[in-house]
């Protein structure tokens, strides 16, 4: 792994994930949504927003706030988006993942080596 | 939208302003669906891990602000409290609460009906230091106000205790209602000048 890249913490994968799994729809709100449903977990608000504010401050996330909308209070959502450095990042720690997988016989899990 | 404003107003006091926007229209989005009780109980939780996160990225910074809010809060109510003292001698003095009895070369002072301005200037001088204190702590801590706050509590509290017990007489602070009477004081008065010291920042700025 090359010294520039940031090693990401497990929750921070799943953060990453989620908001490249979502596109352009990546807020709060449909993020915990996300990872719910993919992982069977409900992250807690705090976890999810420190997470976040932290990605931010490594500039492995980018966000920006979108419009007001009444079933918010006229609050807007804060859209995020993962950074190049974000993609590399997980990129990097998914392939350390890959690599321990190999060889492992799981039960009910099949892996395909590409 | 009252709670919004409170869960804006609450989180902006651990983020910026733009976060704390977006951080109380995800709660009152979701809270459409799963309640009040989760608002609330996602509010104080989301607070809860941002005042952490806050007070673990500078947590030298915040216990040295602590210590000098603690060391300003007792030089303020110190000068406070000689003010006040002087307000109330003087008030006395001009009172009929005075009664001077003179026999032989013995001047006799007492002292019969004093009224409640002594109390009432002591509480307003205390109220004063702690908004002021609130100011001071807004202009040092912005967007982390309440781990500022907290740091400065708990170390208040934990000086004040040491201080107790190292007294060589035993205190026993036996007025539990006057304690959350004062500490709702101090805790309203600190919030009033956060917020009046953010506003002036915001104007600043």
């Amino acid at each position: 792994m090359s010294s520039s890249t940031p090693l990401l913490g497990e929750f921070e994968q799943v953060v990453l994930l989620a908001i490249l799994r979502l596109d352009d729809d990546a807020y709060g709100v449909t993020i915990r949504r996300e990872i719910a449903s993919c992982t069977g977990r409900e992250p807690a608000p705090g976890a999810l927003y420190t997470t976040l504010d932290r990605l931010e401050e490594k500039g492995l996330v980018r966000s920006r706030m979108g419009e007001p909308t009444p079933e918010r209070g006229g609050r807007s959502k804060r859209y995020f988006t993962v950074s190049a450095s974000g993609l590399k990042a997980v990129t990097q720690a998914q392939r350390s993942y890959r690599r321990l997988l190999e060889g492992l016989d799981l039960p009910g899990l099949t892996y395909v080596q590409s | 939208m009252f709670k919004a404003d409170v869960a804006e107003w609450i989180l902006s006091m651990t983020t910026t302003s733009e976060r704390a926007t977006a951080t109380a229209g995800d709660l009152m989005q979701e809270s459409s669906a799963r309640g009040n009780l989760w608002f609330w109980s996602s509010l104080l939780r989301t607070t809860a891990s941002l005042v952490w996160r806050a007070w673990t990225a500078e947590p030298f910074y915040l216990t040295g602000l602590a210590l000098r809010a603690v060391l300003l809060q007792m030089m303020l109510l110190a000068a406070l409290s000689i003010a006040a003292l002087l307000i109330s001698v003087a008030s006395l003095l001009s009172s009929q609460g005075w009664q001077f009895h003179s026999s032989g070369n013995m001047v006799e002072v007492s002292a019969t009906a004093t009224g409640p301005w002594p109390i009432l200037i002591g509480i307003f001088s205390f109220f004063v230091c702690h908004y002021y204190l609130g100011k001071w702590l807004a202009r040092r801590a912005a967007h982390r106000e309440w781990a500022a706050f907290l740091s400065f509590l708990i170390l208040d509290r934990v000086l004040w205790a040491a201080f107790w017990t190292a007294l060589p007489i035993p205190v026993v602070m036996d007025a539990p209602l006057l304690q959350v009477f004062f500490t709702g004081i101090e805790v309203m008065a600190v919030f009033l000048g956060i917020e009046r010291g953010k506003r002036l920042s915001r104007r600043l700025a």
